[in-house]
């Protein structure tokens, strides 16, 4: 018997898929923005509350299935697309096939809604420039120590619903230190899409990404 | 929770990287404690995904892999099981944390 070492890596494998997707964007010139999040805690309602506020935008929606989410969207964008997943619990790279150059070029900003779910998304990176994690308060301020991947995986957290805070005691402060916990220095926003409080925040968020990709991390 | 395709993978990867793979013994697998994976639950893929495969002789040996912790105040390198975690000689929180979080094929044992 020979032992023959090897390197293949998974990780390795997700990235490079990832960054060919990276390159496609940064060629047609747009920011993908990633929402992750379990279902219900107000990935839909967020970007309702932010496309009508930008210009040139794109939408790529994942779900198990209907197209419910892509038909509250619609009127805000140049494009949206519901890809059903079946059984699949993740979008990955593969998935943005769907699009054409021709609609990539239509758009400076596409937000992609992942499967609602806070453990798979999180291991499969899609290509997108910026990853938020999305938390509502009533899932519970301890929730972030039970789902440590996805604060790993994160750009920033949104912590959403907040208008719903006093009645389901959540503790921000608690939530913030376990966040911090599993990853120093990762921004918080707290925001009420209902409220429209902590909105502005958001958006100074997505221009300052904005302006940061566009300084300095395109790909030729 | 997707320990199947990822079975799959290390299957089609492993295949590929001999010109022989019906030769192939042994499957070599690093698997880090926060890359989601569960080892019994990859295991169970393996054996299931080889069959009708070009390996279907071999068996998957994992070795599972820690984050590593690096504090630079004392210059020290520490192996842990989370994302981050403190310098354990100096309690600095300024560590830098890499690691653990992959899947990696290690090695094949080949038969001569």
């Amino acid at each position: 018997m020979t032992r023959i070492p090897q390197n293949w890596s998974l990780k390795e494998q997700n990235r490079q898929a990832a960054k060919q997707q990276q390159r496609l964007f940064d060629r047609a010139g747009c920011l993908v923005i990633e929402l992750l999040g379990s279902p219900g805690c107000g990935k839909t309602s967020l970007q309702e509350a932010t496309l009508p506020a930008l210009d040139r935008c794109g939408v790529l929606n994942g779900d198990m299935a209907s197209d419910r989410d892509i038909q509250r969207l619609k009127p805000f964008c140049g494009w949206a697309i519901q890809i059903e997943t079946g059984n699949r619990c993740h979008l990955s790279a593969s998935d943005w096939g769907v699009l054409s150059a021709s609609e990539l070029a239509m758009v400076d900003w596409v937000f992609v809604e992942n499967v609602g779910n806070l453990v798979c998304p999180a291991a499969f990176p899609m290509g997108a420039h910026r990853r938020v994690l999305l938390v509502s308060t009533p899932e519970g301020h301890d929730k972030f120590t039970k789902y440590p991947t996805a604060i790993a995986a994160a750009d920033l957290v949104v912590i959403s619903k907040m208008e719903l805070a006093p009645y389901v005691d959540f503790d921000a402060d608690f939530a913030r230190e376990s966040i911090h916990s599993i990853k120093p220095h990762l921004p918080v926003l707290e925001l009420s899409v209902r409220q429209q409080t902590g909105l502005e925040a958001w958006m100074i968020w997505l221009y300052l990404q904005r302006s940061k990709h566009c300084q300095s991390e395109v790909v030729p | 929770m997707h320990e199947f395709s990822v079975a799959q993978q290390l299957v089609l990867a492993a295949s590929q990287a001999v010109p022989r793979p019906e030769l192939v013994r042994e499957v070599g697998v690093r698997v880090g404690l926060l890359s989601g994976l569960v080892s019994e639950s990859l295991a169970f893929g393996f054996e299931a995904a080889k069959q009708h495969s070009a390996i279907p002789q071999a068996v998957l040996k994992i070795q599972v892999a820690y984050r590593s912790g690096f504090c630079p105040a004392c210059n020290l390198t520490f192996e842990h099981a989370h994302f981050w975690a403190p310098c354990p000689k100096c309690g600095s929180q300024d560590t830098q944390n890499q690691g653990g979080d992959d899947v990696q094929l290690a090695y094949l044992e080949v038969d001569e």
